[in-house]
């Protein structure tokens, strides 16, 4: 079975009036389905290039993208994709329920469908309420959730949401999260670019970490925040010639209240260990360090920031 | 399907435009306003009033396709409600032509009306300049009375219904315009350009033919194969004086030569759109 997305070796390159821009740089990527793949990044990463050449938006410069196995903005691709932009923009005159219907016309739905999708994602958005009140009437986070009603009209295999938390409150965001939870439940895959890295942490089963329109790592979640191999040590009561070892051995230490947290590399962590025990320590845990994504972003952005310097 | 769902979706934005029901209103107003040249006699009166009416609706009707068609598709671009229509699986000429027929149809429908009005204002002139028994007549027996002195004619049909096809042709040219460019403003600029260049055609030719410059003789026949002599579509004479100077095989060609340079028009604005990043 094809892949829901499927990126190889491309490359996006704009000329502007300044000279000419690499958005995107030897991209390679695969999304399998049933997943919520995050794609993180910095503003002008190159997330929503990405997103818009496979949805042939733009063309891209070197490489290929397919959806299901077909050419981006294939046409009998689009019609298993749900899209969601960042800020989402829709026709202002018309009411939730007009608006569903057109875009169910332009998937060639049967209006009696449509009619029943429409109630049940208003529902699911929460904008029943809303469902006769013109769209320029509502709110950034109306318009949001509204958005996401349309991209789920035609019951998408794979969405491509951009930001879509976006303008949403917490109660909204958390809306959003569930929301995202039960799409992959009920087997639909995700492709979601954002730059909030706790929101991705939470739902997100893979992640890419783009970076100046070059990808800087790709895996599932978990392994690529223990993939470090390093060990968090917590110990209480350790002797000022122990943590002076300890803090020699570690890359990171804190001594908070007596009690010392040093993170180190896994071929450091017995020798660490042995310090502490002999000064008469006690060791509260001895664990496989569990990055947040957070810190395993700023730290590949920032090594690729010095990569940089130097070169 | 799609194409029509575009067009009427098109048509309900395009409706609810205040620079479109201002022009209308506008045209409405200088049409029926013409029968109070019936001070004239009753000859000259209807005659001013087709002679205006025609003439408004096709400036009306021209400068309504004219500025909604070259804002809709640059507009809808830049906007990027063109970009959640074209995630759906929509082609880029169903959306263009959805949106062509969108704009087409709201100007077909002012300028219909604005044609039905200027109907009315002849029966109107005519009934006030005509008695019967010594009395004035009924709005119906005026109208009949005006189809039998020839006020009310097949020439004038013939003459609103070169006029839709020009409309047709301008919405055409703008809406590739506004594809081609993204730009309202230069789509505005060039179709007015194409739109003078159309109705000095005839000079142009002669100036071409008269040319000393080969260079010049070089570009002038070069344009005036790409655009078309739109002084072929302009029958008021004929409807003001109800004369069928024009054949009727003429007027077919003119029609089909009408609606074959605006799908020409259509067909160059696809094929720069299709390419087009959005």
């Amino acid at each position: 079975m094809d892949a829901p997305i499927r990126v190889e070796r491309l490359w996006k390159r704009f000329k502007g009036p300044d000279g000419e821009v690499l958005a995107v740089r030897d991209l390679s990527l695969a999304v399998d389905a049933g997943q919520i793949f995050g794609f993180l990044g910095p503003n002008g990463a190159g997330k929503t290039t990405t997103l818009n050449v496979l949805l042939g938006f733009l063309r891209a410069t070197k490489g290929s993208a397919r959806i299901f196995g077909r050419p981006a903005g294939a046409i009998d691709a689009k019609r298993r994709v749900g899209y969601l932009s960042e800020v989402h923009t829709t026709y202002e005159y018309l009411t939730p329920q007009e608006a569903l219907a057109f875009y169910g016309k332009l998937f060639g739905l049967p209006a009696k469908v449509v009619k029943e999708r429409t109630g049940r994602l208003l529902a699911l958005v929460g904008l029943s309420h809303a469902a006769r009140r013109r769209v320029g009437t509502f709110s950034k986070g109306m318009r949001q959730r509204m958005g996401l009603a349309e991209a789920l009209i035609n019951d998408p295999d794979l969405l491509l949401l951009d930001e879509p938390t976006a303008g949403l409150d917490p109660v909204g965001r958390r809306e959003m999260k569930d929301a995202l939870l039960a799409l992959r439940d009920a087997g639909k895959t995700v492709f979601l670019c954002s730059h909030l890295l706790s929101e991705v942490e939470e739902v997100c089963d893979c992640v890419g970490i783009l970076y100046n329109g070059q990808l800087l790592r790709m895996g599932k979640l978990e392994e690529l925040l223990t993939a470090a191999e390093r060990i968090e040590i917590l110990a209480e009561g350790v002797s000022r010639e122990a943590a002076a070892r300890l803090r020699e051995l570690a890359g990171s230490f804190e001594d908070n209240a007596g009690i010392v947290k040093a993170i180190l590399p896994k071929e450091r962590a017995q020798e660490a260990l042995r310090a502490a025990v002999s000064a008469g320590a006690e060791i509260l845990s001895f664990n496989p360090y569990r990055e947040s994504l957070e810190a395993l972003f700023m730290r590949l952005v920032a090594d690729e920031k010095a990569k940089g310097g130097a070169s | 399907m799609k194409i029509w769902a575009i067009a009427a979706n098109t048509y309900r934005k395009s409706v609810r435009n205040k620079t479109l029901i201002f022009m209308f209103l506008l045209s409405l107003f200088i049409i029926m306003f013409a029968p109070a040249f019936s001070f004239l006699d009753l000859v000259h009166a209807t005659k001013v009033v087709k002679d205006v009416g025609l003439a408004a609706t096709s400036l009306f009707g021209m400068l309504i396709g004219l500025f909604l068609a070259s804002t809709e598709i640059a507009g809808e671009v830049r906007d990027r409600t063109a970009h959640n229509v074209l995630a759906k699986p929509v082609t880029r000429l169903e959306f263009i032509l959805g949106k062509f027929l969108g704009v087409l149809l709201v100007v077909l429908t002012a300028a219909g009306l604005m044609a039905l009005f200027m109907c009315v204002a002849v029966v109107l002139a005519f009934r006030s300049g005509y008695t019967e028994d010594g009395g004035e007549i009924g709005l119906l027996r005026a109208a009949s009375l005006a189809v039998a002195n020839g006020d009310l004619s097949v020439a004038l049909v013939r003459a609103i219904g070169l006029a839709l096809v020009e409309l047709a042709f301008v919405t055409g040219v703008a809406s590739a315009f506004s594809a081609l460019t993204g730009s309202h403003i230069i789509s505005l600029a060039a179709t007015a350009l194409v739109y003078l260049l159309g109705h000095m055609n005839p000079g142009l030719r002669t100036i071409a033919a008269q040319a000393d410059s080969a260079p010049l003789r070089l570009f002038m026949t070069g344009l005036l194969r790409v655009v078309p002599n739109l002084a072929r579509f302009n029958l008021r004479d004929e409807a003001v004086l109800n004369q069928m100077v024009l054949p009727w095989s003429k007027f077919w060609m003119s029609l089909g030569y009408g609606l074959l340079f605006t799908a020409f028009a259509l067909v160059v604005g696809y094929l720069f759109f299709r390419r087009k990043e959005i």
